[in-house]
């Protein structure tokens, strides 16, 4: 576990970027160049024209119109590490045919039955660890382990194979900064994968892999390295983003104890305090899109072929939306926040998500009475520009 | 004064936030797609934040005034 998280710090200085609170920057860019155009290095290392929105409205006009905002360069990159056949760099029909085939087991009810029968198991068993200890540090100890085994479980591979997939997360989303890393663990992951997706051919169960292997598009069966694609993609998603939304949750409560002090005390407002925590500091910052047409962005021309990048982070703190935005404020009126992304790409795993966070910070708050920071911990703090989760979580209980 | 709520099947994508922010008015259908279960299941900003959460622009509430 320590090499892996060893790796993964790097990987936080290398990709996420090491930067504790980029809000008044987003701010000021909301204010002053809310569209803006810059020239930046694309996926295939040339120089691009780069139209950058910041602000609410415009990241969801941008992630809604798939026609004009396509996502076609992003499969050009992850392809090396992932296959052909990538879902997020998937356009129009082919993209809706394939996400069919994955998104009856990512429906509410579809997962309602993994709650008790795998994600309280495998939280509890983490929590069985510290909880007599009086200490714990959870982001090694906890976030950072529970989401890669309930993924895992779901798609159909062994989860006490976590750490392995872990380390294959962090090489494969880490692909641009150091590409033969991520190419090697795409390779391997794809080597791993076949065993499990033969059995799965001769005998199917419920998980995902035994939906790939039984489904067909326009007739036809996917051979393997369409499924090698979804898997190569769906473990990593699954594994890092909820990993990240949960420490981000737990620092939001631990630094405003009179919130979690009323959360724990109403359960009803776990929901929306899901999605505050997921607003005020969203997991995955930026998502890419490639302009197939001539557009105008709030009066900015965006030409055909310019690189387009949606700003989350700033479009889930914009003022004309949320009061206080900069704020963790589990009480203010649910609306819908845009972490998760909208248009037809909008994440595919936002209900297993939000299932993972309702349950995690819940059995943390039945089980560890009196949660508290360290105070003698290591400055813990939210950091990152393309990610962000916090440094550590080192907290007292009991 | 009431709302009539619309949804464009062709549009649904079958996400499934409808029914997360008014549980009580939408629902998945057999084919995955976004039905109203019960028109007057939920208030005005459950309603408003369905339609506003829909990540495919699909559902759109009309007032009406029978």
């Amino acid at each position: 576990m320590t090499d892996t998280f060893d790796a993964m710090g790097q990987f936080t200085d290398t990709v996420a970027g090491d930067v504790r609170d980029p809000y008044l920057e987003l701010a000021r860019k909301r204010r002053e160049s809310p569209v803006e155009k810059t020239i930046q290095m694309g996926f295939d290392l040339q120089d691009h024209l780069t139209v950058t929105a910041y602000r609410h409205e415009d990241v969801s006009t941008i992630l809604r119109d798939a026609e004009t905002y396509s996502s076609g360069s992003i499969r050009d990159l992850m392809a090396v590490v992932m296959g052909p056949y990538v879902l997020v760099g998937m356009d129009g029909d082919e993209h809706k045919r394939h996400r069919h085939l994955v998104s009856p087991a990512f429906r509410s009810k579809a997962l309602a039955h993994w709650e008790d029968e795998l994600i309280v198991k495998v939280v509890d068993a983490l929590i069985d660890t510290f909880v007599d200890r009086g200490h714990a540090e959870l982001v090694s100890e906890f976030t950072f382990r529970y989401p890669v085994q309930v993924i895992a479980e779901v798609l159909g591979v062994p989860r006490d194979d976590y750490e392995q997939f872990h380390q294959w997360a962090v090489d494969i989303i880490n692909v641009a900064a150091q590409p033969d890393a991520g190419i090697a663990a795409g390779a391997a992951m794809r080597d791993y994968l076949v065993e499990h997706v033969e059995a799965r051919r001769a005998h199917p169960t419920t998980d995902v892999i035994s939906d790939l292997v039984t489904s067909e598009i326009d007739g036809e069966r996917l051979d393997d390295e369409e499924i090698f694609s979804f898997l190569r993609l769906l473990l990593p998603a699954g594994a890092e983003t909820t990993y990240r939304a949960s420490g981000n949750f737990l620092y939001g409560l631990l630094t405003h104890t009179d919130q979690m002090d009323r959360l724990r005390a109403d359960r009803s407002l776990m929901p929306q305090a899901v999605e505050e925590a997921i607003r005020w500091e969203t997991p995955l910052l930026i998502t890419s899109r490639q302009a197939t047409r001539d557009s105008v962005l709030a009066g900015v021309e965006v030409p055909q072929g310019a690189m387009v990048v949606a700003n989350l982070g700033s479009a889930n703190h914009d003022e004309t939306k949320w009061d206080n935005a900069e704020h963790f404020d589990i009480l203010r009126a649910p609306q819908p926040q845009i972490a998760f992304g909208a248009g037809p790409h909008m994440c595919l795993g936002m209900h297993l998500a939000r299932l993972e966070l309702r349950v995690a910070v819940g059995r943390l708050l039945d089980r560890l009475p009196n949660l508290r920071l360290d105070p003698n911990g290591n400055d813990p703090h939210i950091h990152g520009e393309r990610f962000r989760s916090p440094t550590s979580l080192p907290v007292l209980f009991g | 004064m009431g709302i009539e709520i619309e949804i464009d099947r062709e549009k649904c994508m079958g996400s499934g936030n409808c029914s997360y922010w008014a549980v009580n008015t939408f629902d998945l259908d057999n084919e995955g797609l976004a039905i109203v279960i019960n028109p007057e299941g939920d208030d005005i900003e459950k309603l408003h934040n369905a339609e506003r959460g829909c990540p495919t622009n699909a559902i759109s509430l009309v007032e009406s005034d029978s």
